[in-house]
């Protein structure tokens, strides 16, 4: 019998970047969970997943190399679910990469899946969890869940807008360049084997949008300032001021809501606001109208699509496109020390408030939505909101809980209730 | 539970504030057992490449870069001739290079006159092997004398941790000397010249070099104008 050729596609734009920025020892990785009302059945959820791939060959693919540059590939089954570790997000070694791009873990009532970021974003992904967690319920609980808010039908065909590389379509007629500075790097003790803290805080979303809004400002501005203003604050302990850096924060932004697309590749765009020093001490309200500005000038459509240009125009090129892969991969590499880390302090990801079919919520406790963190920066943070409850989840690769003290208490000081949770520390500190 | 030091609650799984470490305890109140987050599996531990492997790796490598040229040379002339050099100049290499990795702390006022030592064997080998007559009357004095400038600057770094520019313009000011010496050593082994001819030139900027170091150590205010002219 003739085997069946496998489904193959080319990375999208800014996939490129992270198989070739790879480690020994790190990846690119973000995790996704939904956590049930009741025990979670693995026999069921590898069925729930077997059926839920076949619905996403884009995110069910592993990362071939080619010559010239590496691909996705249809995996041919589902692999196997497994329980979850004893730490969030552990290293994903590039021998797993290449088999499979994802992981499916489970722990009491809590499904986890695990991404190489070149397969997905935080949207796609979760649109794929929901799907799994509503084919998991249908099985489990043999109740019927609607497709609709981010639950596809698995039975049905992907369409192909869902896997198109939307960069190439919306990026605009000429680059834009911009030159950063170099932002202030936070330095601590790295916790041993790759182990990462993780600290959650939960708090009431209706609370810190009612704070947001009597400064005028959205959730994520607010809590971007309030970062931004916690790490000023280690900085002016630490630092000299004569070499005290400018404070910057990545924030990845969603361009489904700039542009209109429905690709469940990668199709986000950074910007990065943030304070530098030298500009004096400034109150809070400046820091926040500062950072509001900055993210309003930059989430302009025509701004975007010159960025989404800039970063085209170097795929495109073919001088660059003919180079072998290795090549390329030593080039990026250099570029990414270079420049990838050092340009801010920390991402800060908010993946918004999570809808699902309200015959599914009611099964569901709470969504987690972890960032990995990056090779030298430390810290990351991640946020999501379901329900009336915001999650922000701090992981760390450093023993000193210096930042996420600073940044909890911040919010405290707002007059914000806030409840912490934790996954123990490395080697029992609690 | 709150903690009462960062004020903020933790719930029922928290035995210490991940903020503060701060236990979380009151006398009358009895501690709610929450589920951990995360299940209680052994941390995975990573295969990392250990100091002793590489080590392992590079020793070996050295070894086939050894055994080779004796091979080749025995193949073709039937004896040690050339590849015994050969041999020897990898030996060496390996003594330099290798040799300190292998302790924890290598110490470079015991590795420097090892090297140095290493270095005059060698010599000693090619002298033997050439029948050249050379090494007692230049080769050993000059590596002893670089030998003795070098180790005195690397123990009086190391040990004194003061009063640099006094150690660095004596050994530029020996170093100039040396250089005679070597010229002197040269002349009298293959008979050159009867008198010194080049080596006056490096040895007087040498000594210009190190007679202003070492007058830049004494006075505080021609240092003080130096740091005010040519700072970073």
């Amino acid at each position: 019998m003739k085997k069946r050729q496998l489904r193959w596609m080319k990375l999208d734009n800014s996939a490129k970047l992270y198989p070739a920025t790879k480690r020994r020892d790190w990846s690119n990785i973000f995790r996704l969970s939904i956590t049930l009302d009741g025990m979670i059945d693995p026999w069921l959820l590898q069925e729930a997943l077997n059926k839920t791939v076949r619905r996403f060959p884009s995110i069910a693919v592993r990362v071939r190399a080619g010559v010239f540059w590496y691909y996705l590939e249809e995996i041919e089954r589902a692999p196997r679910v497994k329980q979850d570790h004893s730490y969030p997000l552990t290293h994903m070694p590039f021998d797993d990469i290449q088999r499979c791009a994802f992981r499916v873990l489970y722990y009491k009532n809590r499904i986890a899946v695990e991404f190489f970021h070149a397969i997905a974003d935080g949207n796609s992904g979760l649109i794929f969890l929901k799907t799994l967690t509503a084919k998991y319920l249908e099985l489990s609980r043999s109740i019927k869940i609607p497709c609709e808010q981010g639950v596809f039908d698995v039975a049905e065909q992907p369409r192909e807008e869902e896997l198109r590389d939307d960069f190439l379509r919306y990026a605009g007629k000429n680059p834009l360049k911009q030159s950063e500075a170099t932002a202030y790097q936070l330095k601590g003790t790295p916790l041993p084997n790759g182990f990462r803290d993780l600290i959650i805080a939960e708090l009431d979303v209706k609370e810190v949008l009612d704070v947001a809004h009597e400064y005028k400002a959205t959730l994520t501005e607010l809590l971007v300032t309030v970062m931004i203003q916690s790490f000023l604050s280690v900085q002016a302990e630490r630092v000299p001021p004569k070499k005290r850096r400018p404070v910057k924060v990545l924030v990845p932004n969603n361009l489904r809501r700039i542009f209109p697309s429905e690709t469940l590749r990668n199709f986000v765009l950074y910007v990065s606001p943030g304070i530098d020093p030298k500009l004096g001490d400034l109150t809070f309200e400046q820091m926040l109208s500062d950072v509001h500005h900055q993210m309003a000038l930059e989430l302009t459509p025509y701004r975007i699509a010159a960025r989404i240009r800039s970063n085209v125009g170097f795929e495109q090129m073919w001088v660059l496109k003919l180079l072998p892969l290795f090549l390329k991969n030593i080039g990026m590499k250099i570029v990414y020390n270079m420049n990838g880390e050092k340009k801010t302090c920390i991402t800060m990801s908010n993946l918004g408030a999570v809808k699902m079919p309200q015959e599914m919520a009611a099964h569901v406790q709470r969504v987690g939505f972890t960032l990995g963190t990056q090779h030298t920066s430390p810290n990351n943070c991640a946020i999501l909101s379901f329900g009336d409850k915001l999650y922000i989840e701090l992981i760390r690769s450093i023993q000193e809980p210096v930042l996420e003290q600073r940044f909890i208490t911040n919010l405290r000081d707002m007059g914000l209730h806030i409840k912490l949770s934790s996954n123990y520390g490395y080697g029992g500190v609690q | 539970m709150y903690c009462i030091k960062c004020g903020v609650e933790l719930a029922d799984s928290e035995k210490r504030c991940p903020l503060c470490f701060t236990r979380v305890y009151h006398p009358d109140l009895e501690m709610p057992d929450g589920d951990p987050l995360f299940p209680d599996n052994p941390v995975i531990k990573r295969h990392t490449v250990t100091r002793a492997g590489s080590l392992f790796i590079l020793t070996s490598l050295f070894l086939i870069a050894l055994v080779m040229p004796l091979i080749c040379n025995l193949s073709i002339t039937g004896e040690v001739t050339w590849g015994g050099i050969s041999a020897s100049a990898i030996v060496l290499a390996y003594i330099i290079v290798v040799l300190p990795f292998w302790f924890k702390r290598p110490n470079p006022v015991v590795f420097v006159p090892v090297d140095h030592a290493a270095a005059a064997l060698f010599l000693l080998h090619i002298d033997l092997f050439t029948d050249g007559n050379w090494f007692l009357s230049f080769a050993l004095p000059t590596v002893g004398a670089s030998c003795i400038i070098s180790t005195a600057v690397i123990a009086l770094c190391r040990y004194v941790r003061k009063g640099y520019l006094y150690i660095f313009g004596g050994a530029t000011i020996l170093s100039g000397m040396a250089i005679v010496l070597t010229e002197f050593l040269l002349n009298f082994t293959f008979d050159i010249h009867s008198r010194l001819v080049w080596s006056i030139y490096p040895c007087a900027a040498f000594l210009l070099i190190g007679l202003m170091l070492i007058i830049i150590a004494i006075n505080p205010a021609l240092r003080t104008t130096l740091e005010k002219k040519f700072f970073v």
